[in-house]
Parts: structure tokens; C-alpha cells; sequence
């Protein structure tokens, strides 16, 4: 009896200890899990691209692909096995955490471009239209600010209207908080109510210029579409400072770093932007030999911002529930032996869809064997992962989606 | 008497006129028959940017034009580099203005007393390059949200709003739709440098009579609304013409 009262109170016990567990599990694993369960399938998706103007290096997203030949500095121990055949750069994407790892794939691009115009164009456009406003399009959503490009220059190729969305361009942390509507009260600027109707007259005022000028003025005619549809809806509730001390970068100022560009991209996400490009200069490292300077750079660079900006994906509740995915690519990849460039390009994604594995590897002389696709397959993969109703650029053929 | 010098200068200024004039022959023609003809089809349709209300109701504009282009220059990137564009005069090539230009446009058209001093910390928005390079300037939302707001504070200034700039008295009555049609139109013409049409001036003239409340901040956290005072409303008229691509474009 006692015997049978002793069990029956264990039992009850760890039944007990079985509740309270799931109850606390969340807040004692981190709120990473909560991250994890709240992007559903319906979740609100967003996709960012970090641009390495000149190049990125397949040392990052295939390397094993110069292990055996100890080429780009690449060794069997400086390399991390992700499985399904995806092998990193361990000093760097190696370095990113489980969640990244456990989410990430390097994609395959056949642009068939090996001079930086092309390849930057090839990257975001079919040469007459805009992935990125493209899938920004496709995503949907109410944001005024659909497509954004955060940096002091816009993307190569052309960025035209599709479905009434536009890319737009911000150049600095004020330029975001423009965009937002976010600040204190002031009278000394317009008020939000007037200035959407004041825009909307100015933009009749401007009809006849818009209409004779089709192509040179798109992009203000896309401003004032834009400016209307924002300044019509009340600013979201964000603190920019906040948010850029989180990322070591300054609340003002222009957007010329990596970690000011994310903190800026956090941003935009808030309110409701579906694709965000920012990009990086100078990766053009033609004699980097043993990649030590793409390393360098990656890991100083790239890699402490971005790791904020993934874990904040995970923790910061209103981006937990959503479904973003990153990317990380550049004109190309770097040829052998002297780092100059290479006729493919083996990109990184992460994401919460993104199943782990590889369409990316290349060859030890850094070329893209089988058809792995252009930039219009990875564009469709990165609308695979976001999900949407009609997949803009056809069907994906990576099946690297959860 | 000529010297060797002259002899080779002349040469090849003849050179250089035969070889422009191959490759513009329309124009030659026109230009040697003194007869200036514009028969590119396109030519004829140009109403062009902003249409001044005179030229919209006149004739086309019929100045000539190359028609036979250069020889291409492929550049490191394998770009031709040679310009290729073509059109009518005022066709499809509006720009926006510089930076360089809009630090001192809002002062030449609203008066020195008015220009607004936000547009010095406005630079990047703008597109201002750095040191030695050039930047064609993209019209993005906010740089036209950002230049409505220098605007604002200018003309704020020039209607007496806030102290410290030119304050007409003649702002302190509310806009009617005739004192607004008046006013809009004079701004046009002079922000434009060109008259409005009848469109335009209601246009401009509809934000003065229209604003009548101003509301800031966020719904339910710090959001109020305010009576619009008739200083303010001209403002909001002055800032709305000079956001258009007239005074924005060139």
C-alpha cells in the first residue's frame, strides 16, 4: 500500500514536474523556441539580400570543394560539415549558431556573367525586370514600403514597377525613419495627415511630366505613389536607437556599414517590407590567394551583425513570428589560383523554411557542374521559401525547402 | 599667308565639321537651306514636361536633332559607352535636381529671408556624392517626402507661420478658392518658371482650401489634432508646388 501510495506520489510528482517543464521550458531554452513556433506556415515572409560587390568567395558556402588541394587557405580542419553535403567556411558561417546552421543552404548560380556589370545586373534582374520587385510583389502585404535597397547606391539593372510595387531606395538611418513615419511630434514639419493629401495634389500637379516622361521620371512617379500610400497610414511604434544600439550602429547617419544596414533592414521588416537589399564593396580581392583577406573581412565584418541580426530573428517576438529568409551572395565567385573571377556562383541562404544542403557546390576549379539554374531559380527558391500563392519566376528547382 | 599651323588647324576643323555633318545630315540640310524642319515623327507630339500653358495651346517645338549616331565606345566592362538616347526635344530625358542645385533653389524662388535650413543636413537623402564623383540623383519617396518637408519649412517662413522669414501679412486670411487659384498660380509661375494649367493651379489651390486640420503623432499613444491656422494652410499649398517635378525636375 505504502509501497503503491509511494509510486502513485511519484508518479503524480513527475506528472507535475512533466507540466511545470513545458510551462518554463520556453523561457529556460531561450526564447528561441517560441521563435521556432510561432513562424507558422502562414506567417508574414520576408526576404533580405546582402550583397559582396565583387565577388564571394565559394570558400564560404562549398568548402570542401578546396580542401583536398589545401587551395584558398582551405584545410580538412578549418571546415565544418553542416550535413546534406553543405560544408562552410567554419571560422565564419561555421561560427553562426545552431539555428543558422540547422536552416541553411548554399544555392547554385550559373548567371553566366564573369564582369562585375553584368554579374551585379545578372544578380537582380532577367535585364528588363526586377527580382526583387518581382517577388517583393508576389509577397503581398499592405507596407508602402514593399521593396527596399538600404545603401548610397541603387542595384545594377533596372528596378521598374510590377504590381504597383516599387523599389525604393534609403540611404540613411534618417532616410528609414522617414520611411516609417517614426519621431517625436513636431510642427515644424508637415503633418502626416496634410502632407499624404498635399502629396496626392502634387502628383496631379506633376501628371503631365509623369505621363511625357514614362521612363526617366518612373521613380518619382513611383515616389509619390509610394509617399501617398505611406503617409496615409499612422507611423508603427519602433525606437530606432534602440534597435541600432542593439547592432552597434548609430541612430543617424548613413547606412555605409553592414551592421547599420541590418539594424536599418530590422527596421524595415517591422513594418512590413518584404524584400530588403543592402550590399557590401570592396570584395573584389583578386589575389587573395589563400582567403585570408575574404575570411578577414567576413569575420570582422559580416559575421558579429550578422549574427544580431539572426538571433534577434529568433528572440525579438514580433520577428519570431515571422518567416524570414537571408541571403548571402555577391557577383561571383572567386576563380583559382589568383581569387579573380569564377564563371559561377554558389550562394547562402537562411532561413526558417530552408531545408540544410546544397545545390552549390562547386568544383575544385570553382565551377557549377550539372544546371543547378541562374538568378531567376534562385529567385524562385527564395519565393519558395517565403511561400508565396504564385511563385513569380516559375518553378524552383531547388528542393531545398522545408 | 598662312603658316603650317593655321593650315593644320584649318584642316582639321574641316575635318571635324565634315565629319559632324555626316553624321547629322538632316540637320546639315536644315541648317544649310535655312530652313529648320523638324520631321522626326516623335518631334511632333512633344508637349514635353510640364507643359507651360502658352506652349501647351501654341506650336510644337521643332529644334533638330542627330539622328545618325557615333561610332560605340566599349568601355572595361564591355558597356558601349557611347550616349545612344534618342527622342524629341523635351522627350523622356527629365532629371531630378542635384543636391548642388536644390541648396540654393529654395532660396532663389522663395527668397533669401525663406530658405529653409533644413536642406543643409539633407545631403544624403538627396543623393549628394562623395568627393569627386557624380551621382545622378533618383527621385526615391523620401527624398520627395524630405524635399516636401524642406519646402514646408520655407514656406512656413515666407507666409509667417514661424517668425524669422519674410511672413507676408497677407497669409493671415484663409484661402478661398480664389485668393488660393490666385496665389497657386503665381507660385507656379515662379517655382516652375513656367505657367500652370488650369489643373495644376486647382490642384495646388484644393491643399490651401482642404487642410483645414493637422493631425501628428501615433493613434492611441501620442496622436492630436489641431485647427489648421490659414498661415499653415497657404504653407502646405507653397510646399505642395514646389514638390512637384516642375521645381524638382529639370
Amino acid at each position: 500500500m505504502s509501497h503503491h501510495t509511494a509510486l502513485s506520489r511519484r508518479a503524480w510528482l513527475k506528472g507535475f514536474g512533466a507540466l511545470a517543464g513545458a510551462a518554463i521550458a520556453p523561457r529556460l531554452v531561450g526564447e528561441r523556441w517560441v521563435g521556432e513556433a510561432n513562424a507558422g506556415p502562414n506567417a508574414k515572409a520576408a526576404t533580405v539580400s546582402i550583397f559582396f560587390e565583387g565577388g564571394f568567395n565559394a570558400l564560404f558556402a562549398s568548402a570542401d570543394s578546396f580542401a583536398s588541394n589545401n587551395t584558398f587557405g582551405v584545410t580538412s580542419t578549418n571546415v565544418k560539415n553542416v550535413g546534406n553535403g553543405l560544408v562552410v567556411d567554419a571560422g565564419t558561417i561555421g561560427t553562426l549558431g545552431n539555428w543558422a546552421l540547422g536552416h541553411m543552404a548554399a544555392i547554385g548560380n550559373r548567371h553566366g556573367a564573369t564582369d562585375h556589370i553584368s554579374a551585379q545586373r545578372n544578380n537582380f534582374s532577367d535585364g528588363a525586370q526586377s527580382f526583387v520587385v518581382q517577388l517583393a510583389a508576389a509577397m503581398g502585404g499592405s507596407a508602402a514600403f514593399k521593396a527596399a535597397a538600404l545603401g548610397s547606391l541603387p542595384l545594377q539593372g533596372p528596378s521598374t514597377a510590377s504590381g504597383g510595387v516599387s523599389l525604393q531606395l534609403l540611404r540613411s538611418m534618417e532616410d528609414v525613419s522617414t520611411a516609417l513615419g517614426v519621431g517625436p511630434i513636431d510642427f515644424k514639419r508637415p503633418a502626416r495627415n496634410i502632407a499624404a493629401t498635399a502629396l496626392a495634389r502634387t502628383r496631379q500637379m506633376s501628371a503631365s511630366a509623369l505621363a511625357a516622361n514614362p521612363r526617366s521620371l518612373s521613380f518619382a512617379k513611383d515616389a509619390y505613389d509610394t509617399d501617398v500610400d505611406s503617409l496615409g497610414k499612422p507611423p508603427i511604434a519602433v525606437d530606432v536607437a534602440k534597435i541600432a544600439q542593439a547592432y552597434g550602429a548609430p541612430s543617424g547617419g548613413t547606412l555605409d556599414s553592414i551592421p547599420a544596414k541590418l539594424a536599418a533592414a530590422e527596421l524595415m521588416l517591422r513594418s512590413g517590407t518584404n524584400v530588403v537589399t543592402m550590399s557590401d564593396t570592396g570584395w573584389d580581392t583578386h589575389g587573395d590567394r589563400t582567403g585570408t583577406t575574404v575570411r578577414r573581412r567576413m569575420g570582422t565584418e559580416i559575421i558579429p551583425a550578422l549574427k544580431t541580426f539572426l538571433a534577434r530573428l529568433q528572440s525579438e517576438p514580433e520577428l519570431s513570428a515571422m518567416n524570414v529568409s537571408v541571403m548571402l551572395h555577391g557577383d561571383f565567385a572567386r576563380s583559382l589560383p589568383g581569387s579573380d573571377h569564377a564563371p559561377a556562383l554558389s550562394a547562402l541562404v537562411i532561413g526558417s523554411n530552408v531545408k540544410v544542403g546544397t545545390t552549390g557546390r562547386v568544383t575544385s576549379d570553382v565551377t557549377l557542374p550539372g544546371n543547378p539554374g541562374a538568378s531567376r531559380e534562385m529567385w524562385a527558391y527564395l519565393a519558395a521559401l517565403a511561400k508565396v500563392p504564385q511563385n513569380p519566376f516559375g518553378t524552383n528547382p531547388h528542393g531545398l525547402v522545408l | 599667308m598662312m603658316n603650317t599651323r593655321t593650315i593644320v588647324i584649318a584642316s582639321f576643323s574641316t575635318l571635324v565639321l565634315g565629319a559632324l555633318a555626316t553624321a547629322c545630315s538632316p540637320e546639315a540640310d536644315c541648317l544649310q537651306h535655312n530652313a529648320c524642319f523638324d520631321t522626326h515623327p516623335a518631334a511632333a507630339s512633344a508637349g514635353g514636361d510640364d507643359t507651360d500653358a502658352s506652349t501647351e495651346a501654341g506650336t510644337a517645338p521643332s529644334a533638330p536633332f542627330c539622328t545618325v549616331f557615333g561610332q560605340p565606345h566599349i568601355g572595361l566592362g564591355g558597356e558601349d559607352l557611347a550616349a545612344k538616347a534618342d527622342g524629341p526635344p523635351a522627350g523622356d530625358r527629365a532629371r531630378a535636381k542635384p543636391y548642388t542645385a536644390l541648396l540654393t533653389e529654395y532660396g532663389r524662388v522663395l527668397g533669401s529671408q525663406n530658405a529653409p535650413s533644413s536642406i543643409n543636413d539633407t545631403g544624403p537623402t538627396f543623393g549628394v556624392p562623395a568627393d569627386r564623383w557624380y551621382l545622378e540623383p533618383i527621385a526615391s519617396a523620401v527624398f520627395v517626402s524630405t524635399a516636401f518637408d524642406v519646402a514646408f519649412e520655407g514656406c512656413l517662413e515666407m507666409t509667417g507661420a514661424v517668425a524669422g522669414g519674410s511672413g507676408d501679412a497677407k497669409y493671415a486670411a484663409a484661402p478661398t478658392k480664389v485668393t488660393a487659384g490666385d496665389e497657386c498660380a503665381g507660385w507656379i509661375r515662379r517655382f516652375w518658371s513656367r505657367a500652370g494649367t488650369p489643373d495644376q493651379i486647382d490642384a495646388c489651390a484644393a491643399v490651401a482650401t482642404d487642410t483645414t486640420s493637422e493631425t501628428y503623432g501615433r493613434p492611441s499613444v501620442d496622436e492630436t489634432t489641431r485647427e489648421t491656422t490659414p498661415q499653415r494652410r497657404w504653407a502646405y499649398a507653397c510646399a505642395s508646388v514646389l514638390t512637384a517635378t516642375g521645381f524638382l525636375t529639370f
